[in-house]
């Protein structure tokens, strides 16, 4: 069975991911990865994307999947397979940034202050002018956050638990616990409705 | 949770979805990519075996990088407690995060009972210690810099060096600095409310003092 013929029609769950990649583990069976890539390839490459931009987003899916195979014999089931690929992924990246010496040095991008919340009598093309705007508020306050709240977060909002992000981050789950309650404190600051 | 955090938290879910949806994979890269994976999940023969091996090599070299502690100053023993030690230790996350803590004999590794080595380790301590009392009266070894409060939470300071670096002071260690530098409650509050800190470092990086600072942190663009 082709890859392309399998993207298109399956009936995937999360819950499989495990069982595909413990199947794939022992039959070295290509639908199985095919099945692991289609379901999980927008979401870590989206994550690699907020952090990098889109040629090393692209590059290091591409380590990441290698890596997977190269190492498929790794994979223990102690944490989730989408888990692991995620932490397979985030140190490749962290790999690219050492080499580049690149260490999260992001220009702040001034916001300007607009209403996060408005009011409720505009218009409905008044009110989606807005709801956009507040989006793109909002895609530029997260981009503002320190680096490892705003990983702690797109991985909050991609589902990991708060013991799954401290796996991928390499860290411990208070101090994630710690990230998200600064980087939702700093986001509601950034947000903040006019007076 | 209050309204605003409700309709944040709504917002984000919203914004979450809609660029996740709006920046997936491109397709040209997406069929690139699968033909890669498939063509390399082939069956492998000969020296081609060699490859995961040697892969698995860097893997190492990277898990290595990424956990491994790198002990900057062993430790020194500090004035009021025998048993504790000054421990400065280093990860490579996103950027080098240096942790201030105290440790006890044994979470330093080590042993409890007195031995040759216990002593002869005693007595590197209590040199440590010496070095450690004469930098913080040499102006020579000094190093002072001005690092942002990220936040302070129970586990103690977290402080940002121009996103190149973290420290974090423990509350345990930050407790211990407030009694050996002999800290009233109103300068402490006042130190701990501040949103720069300068620090003063020696010459194995131990910190040395601590001050507010009126100017932020002169990070080169």
């Amino acid at each position: 069975m082709g890859w392309k013929q399998i993207s298109g029609r399956l009936g995937l769950t999360k819950a499989d991911s495990q069982q595909w990649m413990t199947d794939y583990q022992q039959t070295g069976d290509q639908v199985l990865l095919a099945k692991l890539f289609t379901l999980h390839a927008d979401a870590l490459y989206f994550f690699l994307l907020r952090q990098s931009n889109a040629e090393l987003a692209a590059d290091i899916s591409q380590q990441s999947w290698l890596k997977l195979l190269e190492q498929r014999d790794q994979f223990q089931g102690g944490c989730s397979f989408k888990t692991w690929l995620f932490t397979l992924a985030r140190n490749a990246l962290l790999d690219e940034f050492r080499q580049q010496q690149r260490w999260g040095l992001t220009e702040i991008t001034e916001i300007t202050e607009t209403t996060l919340f408005p009011a409720t009598d505009a218009n409905p093309a008044e009110q989606q002018l807005a709801a956009q705007q507040q989006q793109q508020q909002l895609d530029l306050a997260i981009q503002q956050l320190p680096l490892l709240q705003q990983e702690a977060l797109l991985l909050q909002l991609e589902g990991f638990s708060l013991a799954e992000i401290a796996l991928i981050a390499n860290s411990n789950a208070e101090t994630v616990k710690s990230r998200l309650r600064h980087a939702r404190t700093m986001l509601a600051s950034l947000m903040e409705e006019k007076p | 949770m209050k309204r605003s955090e409700e309709e944040l938290e709504q917002q984000l879910q919203q914004w979450y979805q809609q660029s996740r949806q709006q920046n997936a994979m491109p397709e040209a890269v997406k069929k690139q990519l699968t033909a890669q994976i498939a063509a390399t999940s082939q069956p492998i023969s000969g020296w081609q075996r060699l490859i995961p091996w040697m892969l698995q090599l860097l893997s190492w070299r990277n898990i290595q990088a990424l956990t491994a502690v790198v002990a900057l100053g062993v430790g020194w023993q500090l004035l009021h407690q025998q048993h504790t030690y000054y421990q400065i230790s280093q990860t490579l996350d996103v950027y080098p995060v240096q942790v201030h803590q105290l440790t006890t004999q044994e979470a330093a590794g080590l042993p409890t009972a007195v031995t040759a080595a216990t002593v002869q380790r005693q007595a590197l301590f209590q040199q440590k210690y010496q070095d450690y009392l004469q930098a913080s009266a040499n102006h020579k070894t000094q190093r002072q810099l001005i690092v942002s409060r990220q936040f302070s939470d129970e586990d103690g300071w977290h402080l940002d060096i121009c996103q190149q670096m973290q420290l974090q002071l423990t509350s345990e260690w930050l407790a211990e600095f407030k009694l050996q530098r002999q800290w009233t409650e109103p300068q402490w509050q006042q130190l701990q409310a501040s949103e720069w800190l300068q620090v003063t470092t020696g010459a194995e990086g131990q910190i040395l003092a601590l001050q507010r600072s009126e100017q932020p942190p002169n990070c080169a663009p």
